[in-house]
């Protein structure tokens, strides 16, 4: 598994030497983000929700709620809406504060990237 | 030494994965109505409740003759509306979940039954404030959080007439209560309004 739970908390992490190192791979992926912003906003959402919102089809949206929930992320729930099989997605608070530390990462990446390149033309 | 080129690839990467959340979370406020729903319902139920007693001079203001009671009566049936459409919703879209409102209703049922007393003491407006600061806690939502402390807070002060003993003596002072309620509850209504109208822009 990759991601911010195999890297160990060093000092350089802990002083942030660089953002780029903060950055959560199960997280930073494109898909994996919007399921996590998706579900940051609503709690919870089922599939069908998920797969119209991020346009994805069924094996690449259920192959990338399995990463999140392997990693403790979201958790995964069946029921039935009548005759209807549901899976419903819910965030936990793992997630949500990943989701907090990737996009606050980003930021920091941008300001950092920013400040780098006007060193670099002056 | 960086690489200017990739440096400038990572950056455009991460500002476009920002981009793509803030478009995501938006949806999905717009599909929940998560902010203009609970104002415009709330709101209303308040108009409902007050704009009797503001429009008839012969009516009653106290316990049993509608006024605070009857408002308080109305925003408890309108979270239980809240709850029920958010739940509705939930199945029917698979967005979202009542957890919150239910909790809500039935804090307004307690408050209610039991409350009588705070209710007449402290106004309708401790079951809107509290109500609705649950939703925002629920949804996350910090305009429903600043909206519920305000109008809540204003409506509370008011329940022990901060607002309407400050103002001068008038001919219009028996209708001065109500009508602070009363233009609560329309600012509420507008507030949903615009909150309905800036949902449906991303449409």
């Amino acid at each position: 598994m990759t991601g911010r739970q195999d890297v160990p908390d060093t000092p350089e992490r802990a002083t942030g030497s660089h953002p780029a190192l903060d950055l959560n791979d199960v997280v930073h992926q494109r898909t994996r983000l919007g399921i996590l912003a998706v579900l940051a906003e609503a709690t919870e959402a089922d599939f069908s929700y998920l797969r119209k919102v991020l346009d994805l089809t069924d094996g690449n949206l259920g192959r990338h709620l399995e990463i999140l929930e392997g990693a403790g992320l979201i958790t995964i729930s069946k029921g039935h809406h009548g005759r209807r099989p549901r899976t419903w997605a819910v965030v936990t608070a793992e997630g949500r504060g990943a989701l907090r530390r990737e996009l606050a990462s980003m930021q920091a990446l941008m300001q950092r990237i920013d400040s780098v390149i006007s060193a670099h033309e002056d | 030494m960086t690489n200017p080129g990739f440096a400038q690839g990572q950056r455009d990467d991460a500002e476009g994965l920002q981009a793509q959340v803030a478009a995501i979370r938006s949806q999905v406020r717009r599909d929940l109505r998560a902010t203009s729903l609970p104002l415009l319902l709330l709101g209303t139920a308040t108009v409902v409740g007050e704009l009797p007693q503001v429009v008839s001079q012969t009516w009653d203001t106290g316990v049993l003759g509608g006024g605070d009671w009857f408002t308080g009566v109305l925003v408890t049936a309108a979270f239980a509306v809240l709850w029920w459409m958010y739940r509705r919703r939930a199945f029917r879209d698979g967005v979202g979940r009542p957890a919150g409102f239910g909790a809500a209703t039935v804090l307004g049922l307690i408050l209610l039954s039991i409350g009588l007393v705070l209710l007449v003491l402290m106004g309708p407006f401790i079951l809107f404030g509290a109500g609705l600061l649950m939703i925002a806690s629920w949804q996350r939502n910090a305009l429903l959080a600043w909206w519920a402390v305000l109008a809540g807070g204003l409506g509370v002060f008011e329940g022990f007439f901060g607002i309407t003993n400050r103002l001068p003596a008038s001919v219009w002072r028996i209708w001065e209560h109500p009508a602070i309620y009363l233009a609560l509850g329309i600012l509420t209504v507008l507030a949903g309004l615009a909150a309905r109208l800036r949902e449906n822009r991303g449409k």
